[in-house]
């Protein structure tokens, strides 16, 4: 506690260490670390490997591998790669014990001492929540154990008590207001237009090239090559199963996604526009000079700082294209090794903008052009109704809305049945005096089949009630790694901007990759550190007094 | 060529053959690879130049070789622990372990300082069904299980009430209905407890009461049209604000500007009582005060005139002054004017002895002051009045007597003419003063604003008169002027009627519409 001079508010320093762990799983990784801390310890994949093994007794018993590396190994023994969450919750209970259990371990975590925090999504399930409790309390007996709602962390990290919440992760893009650091479950959307969405349109845009993407772990030797792949490919006397081979094809497509996707606004178009032809005129003027790299060094001092993507991506030793900053949009073909230098033309402001080309080298060594598909793939973010051709997975359009299961039932055990007759009298009132009800709750209005990201955020806003709606629209939180696409943030303020003219509109986001992607573990490590949040742990007297049901309605609801 | 031996020469510096010994056998085997691999070109300049290969490192005296010294500090770091804890706010014996400062024996008895932040909000409770029985506080809507819920939910999130309607699962309810709720059965439980309630919990009450629950709702209702509104109309709204602030900036800067021409132009309010001059003595006083700084003025005004200083620039004091000071010349003026007029009244009086005038005019006009005076201030001394009347700028008539007295015309000049005297001699006098110089008098005639003008002379026109008399006597002129004001006054009285009358339309269409 530090009181400072009469002129600074006196403040509280309310921190206090009891060396918590913080767990918090995504759908594409898994962080761990301890509280207090500003970066998860162990950034793991929500994957696991299982292979044969046979027992000494001769039976077939299956192993499971957790390593990222050993991810990456191809195995004879009917190796399989699967996942442990889906829509950011778990479905493989035991695998994520077990990979939890070996993190754990690395973490050298004292079970008699530490407590541990997990983080959940809004639309986690009772059997889930019941799950995790008994997983902590039981299985791994911590001491101490607590459930956090993502945004609640979210929001702590970014030091907004009230925020509307947007995470753009790999499954799920979720909206969720906060007030007070408590989330509105009822208002929460979600969609299923993410990181694994643009995973698969690339996918499709190559299906539809005729271009296979064969993984890394195939190639013996490459050539480069831009028309046909020129490769020798890696013998196994062994059979790669299919998810195997899915998931590695995953991660190059990953590889894609942060390379080369790119959102563009119109404005940006006409001011890159401009910045070609100044760029042109530029090399123009100083071609008379000796210098033999007039243009690639403008291209360079065009492109100097290196777009965070780029260096997010810590393993991607085969890609020869530089992502633009977002702030930055030059016109500079990236000129990296081996890439033909496309030196940009000033006649050439079209649609199929020369300058907007990407290559992308498979790990076969074929060069893949990319051109305008970069910002499309980007933009069906935005626009998912507007995807030319079907993406498989995603046929059905998604509003957001979502239902919950088990836990909105949690009260029903003592709803009078007289309510049911009741009810149908007040909406029958509601609908006479229409204008003294809230339409837009109570009466579902036809809600468009698809919503992209802005007018998932635009819904949400006009869910909240009246008196936050304008405080929350001016704090808006953009979290997930999806949302490093560059000029994301920028589009995604414009069309709010756009769509809600009423409304003062401002995106909090923060510049440091990591602070975006693990910004729900960051969230998390503050919370379980603070000292008026010793308080609120469930320990296991009070799970075993208590029980799990009640434990469950009261605590977290 | 240069080589390092030169540079030496050039410094005055002999070779260390001391070093040269010491050169360790590493460097002996680096320069016969050296040696080997012979440089030439520019390479073997700039090894020339390096010197012999002589460590980097500086060699010195191992004596003087001292390293920083070490902290000598008696003080023992302070000790750290790693102890549990129990935290009270908990219902609970959790016990969870941080570090403390000092041992944990010290920090044994004290209370977990995060303890005091568990606050709650005190809200009324209900007891029991037939708690809520009694005190009344059913209602056909609600049922008691939900009003509990209700309850139990306020206190879990303290009054948050988006977050408890977030959180609300019994039925399908607005905030309002939960607040409406809460507040009226709170109200009940307080104001129905056995104890007095004392001033802050009457405060309570009221406020409770004042709560309308659907003003809350057209009060939300209003915040969502505020928020409908389309760009166009935002647009709209705040080019309107923006206007309405230019009129509000122009209508601040014109009532300064009236307010700084009105006190220009407003005659200054006697401060003093005017006692002193009441009296005929009192008035020669001032009268001769004002004569002297009159002269004084005359004579300034022949002297360099000092730039002006703007009346915006001048301060209100000044400018008073200034006023005071016109208002004063005015009085003169004035009373010079009196004192003519008196004089030519004497001078008709006295128009039938010519003979002897000159005399008498000064006899009685001596007589008169003396009179005066006498009758002012017996004490004033007679010789004092003379000297002041000969100063006085009451000359010049003196003086244009003494000059006309030779000739006849002067003579003539001299009184006052009759208007049929003024008709036959085709003389006028004039009351106002005349500008230098020759000008037309048709020039003379008023004219009016140029929107006014343009329309009498259109009426001139109607009526067949040239806009200016064609031979302009001072007759002609005179009736002319007349003429002109009558036609601007009957213009201003059409216009008022006509303004009147649409005045009248108006208010009659709108009561029609009503």
């Amino acid at each position: 506690m530090a009181h400072n001079s009469a002129t600074v508010a006196p403040q509280v320093y309310g921190g206090d260490e009891v060396a918590a762990i913080v767990l918090d799983p995504g759908s594409n990784s898994t962080r761990v670390g301890y509280a207090g801390e500003d970066c998860p310890r162990q950034v793991l994949p929500s994957y696991y490997g299982e292979y044969d093994v046979s027992g000494v007794d001769g039976n077939i018993g299956k192993r499971r591998v957790f390593d990222e590396n050993l991810l990456y190994t191809p195995r004879g023994d009917n190796f399989e790669i699967k996942p442990i969450l889906k829509d950011n919750l778990i479905i493989d209970w035991d695998s994520a014990l077990e990979q939890w259990g070996d993190s754990f371990k690395n973490l050298k975590v004292d079970f008699d001492q530490q407590p541990l925090l997990m983080t959940e999504p809004i639309w986690n399930s009772k059997k889930n929540k019941t799950a995790a409790l008994e997983a902590a309390l039981e299985h791994f007996k911590f001491p101490a154990f607590y459930l956090v709602k993502n945004p609640t962390c979210i929001s702590f990290a970014h030091g907004r008590p009230n925020c509307l919440v947007v995470d753009m992760g790999d499954d799920i893009t979720s909206v969720t207001p906060v007030i007070d650091g408590l989330c509105l479950v009822k208002s929460t959307m979600k969609t299923h237009y993410a990181g694994k969405f643009l995973n698969q349109q690339l996918k499709q845009f190559l299906e539809v090239a005729n271009i296979n993407i064969e993984p890394s772990y195939k190639i013996k030797s490459k050539i480069q090559s831009f028309e046909t792949p020129n490769w020798v490919a890696k013998n196994f006397n062994f059979e790669i199963t299919e998810s195997f081979e899915e998931y590695q094809k995953t991660r190059v497509l990953n590889e894609m996604k942060e390379t080369l996707l790119q959102v563009k606004t119109k404005e940006e178009d006409a001011v890159a526009a401009a910045a070609a032809s100044a760029a042109s005129a530029a090399s123009a003027a100083s071609a008379s000079a000796p210098a033999s790299t007039t243009a690639p060094t403008a291209a360079a001092a065009a492109t100097a700082p290196t777009a965070p993507t780029a260096a997010a991506n810590t393993n991607s030793s085969n890609t020869n294209t530089n992502t633009n900053t977002n702030a930055v949009n030059t016109n500079a073909t990236s000129t990296a090794s081996g890439t033909p230098a496309a030196i940009p033309d000033a006649s050439t402001t079209s649609e199929n903008d020369v300058s907007d080309e990407r290559y992308f080298e498979l790990p076969n060594g074929l060069n893949v052009k990319f051109g305008k598909e970069r910002f499309d793939i980007a933009n069906s973010l935005f626009k998912p109704a507007e995807v030319p051709s079907v993406v498989r997975g995603w046929e059905a359009p998604e509003n957001g809305e979502f239902e919950f299961k088990e836990a909105h039932n949690l009260k029903n055990d003592y709803k009078p049945i007289r309510r049911v007759r009741k009810e149908t009298e007040q909406e029958i009132a509601a609908a006479e005096e229409s204008t003294g009800k809230n339409s837009s709750s109570k009466k579902k209005e036809k809600s468009p089949d698809y919503r992209g990201v802005t007018e998932l955020i635009t819904h949400v806003l006009s869910l909240i009630d009246i008196d936050l709606r304008a405080q929350l629209a001016n704090n808006i939180v953009l979290t997930g790694a999806t949302s490093l696409i560059p000029g994301l943030s920028e589009k995604l303020t414009n069309d709010l901007i756009l769509m809600n003219p009423s409304l003062k509109i401002r995106i909090h986001c923060s510049g440091n990759v990591y602070e975006r992607k693990y910004s729900s573990f960051i969230g998390g490590s503050i919370l379980a550190s603070l000292g008026t949040f010793h308080q609120l742990w469930v320990s296991k007297e009070e799970y075993q007094e208590v029980g799990v049901d009640r434990l469950l309605m009261n605590r977290f609801k | 060529m240069s080589s390092s031996s030169d540079i030496l020469d050039v410094l005055n510096i002999t070779k260390d053959e001391h070093a040269a010994n010491k050169v360790t056998r590493k460097n002996q085997l680096s320069v016969k690879n050296n040696k080997k691999a012979r440089q030439n070109g520019m390479n073997r300049e700039l090894f020339n130049l390096i010197g012999s290969n002589i460590p980097p490192v500086m060699l010195t005296n191992k004596k003087s070789n001292k390293f920083k010294q070490r902290l000598n500090s008696n003080n023992k770091p302070t000790p750290w622990t790693w102890c549990e804890f129990k935290n009270n706010a908990r219902g609970d014996n959790l016990k969870l372990y941080h570090w403390v400062k000092g041992s944990a024996d010290l920090n044994k008895d004290k209370v977990y300082i995060f303890e005091k932040f568990n606050s709650h909000l005190v809200l009324p409770k209900i007891e029991s069904e037939s708690d809520y029985n009694e005190k009344n506080l059913q209602d056909d809507d609600w049922s008691y299980e939900e009003t509990k819920y209700l309850f139990e939910l306020c206190s879990d999130y303290d009054l948050r009430w988006i977050v408890i309607h977030d959180r609300y699962q019994f039925d399908d309810r607005s905030i309002e209905d939960l607040k409406e709720r809460f507040y009226k059965v709170s109200e009940k439980l307080l104001s129905s407890s056995d104890i007095i309630p004392d001033e802050k919990t009457r405060n309570i009450i009221n406020s409770l009461q004042s709560f309308d629950k659907q003003k809350e709702i057209e009060r939300k209702e209003y915040l969502v049209k505020l928020l409908k509104r389309s760009p166009a109309e935002i647009a709209e709204e705040e080019s309107l604000v923006i206007e309405s602030r230019k009129f509000e900036l122009a209508a601040k800067k014109m009532l300064t500007e009236r307010a700084s021409l009105l006190r220009i132009l407003d005659s200054p309010q006697a401060t003093a009582s005017i006692q002193q001059y009441q009296t005929s003595h009192g008035l020669t006083q001032l009268y001769n005060a004002l004569m002297i700084s009159d002269k004084h003025k005359k004579r300034k005004v022949e002297t360099p005139i000092p730039p002006q200083i703007p009346p915006a620039a001048a301060t209100p004091s000044a400018l008073i002054a200034e006023a005071q000071a016109q208002n004063k010349q005015q009085q003169q003026q004035q009373q010079l004017q009196q004192q003519q007029q008196q004089q030519q009244a004497q001078l008709q009086q006295a128009h039938g002895h010519h003979h002897h005038h000159k005399m008498s005019q000064s006899g009685s006009q001596q007589q008169q002051q003396q009179q005066l005076s006498q009758q002012a201030s017996p004490q004033a001394s007679q010789q004092q009045q003379k000297r002041k009347f000969s100063v006085s700028s009451l000359l010049p008539p003196e003086k244009q007597h003494k000059k006309n007295s030779n000739s006849q015309i002067a003579n003539l000049l001299a009184k006052k003419l009759t208007p049929e005297e003024q008709m036959l001699y085709g003389i006028s006098y004039h009351s106002e003063k005349l500008t230098p110089g020759v000008s037309l008098r048709s020039a003379k005639i008023t004219s009016f604003r140029p929107a006014v003008q343009t329309r009498i002379n259109s009426v001139l026109n109607e009526l067949g008169i040239a806009p200016k008399p064609t031979i302009p006597t001072a007759k002609v002129c005179e009736k002319f002027e007349i003429l002109l004001h009558t036609i601007n006054l009957l213009l201003d009285a059409k216009r008022q009627t006509d303004k009147l009358e649409t005045e009248i339309k108006i208010i009659a269409s709108q009561r029609q519409k009503q």
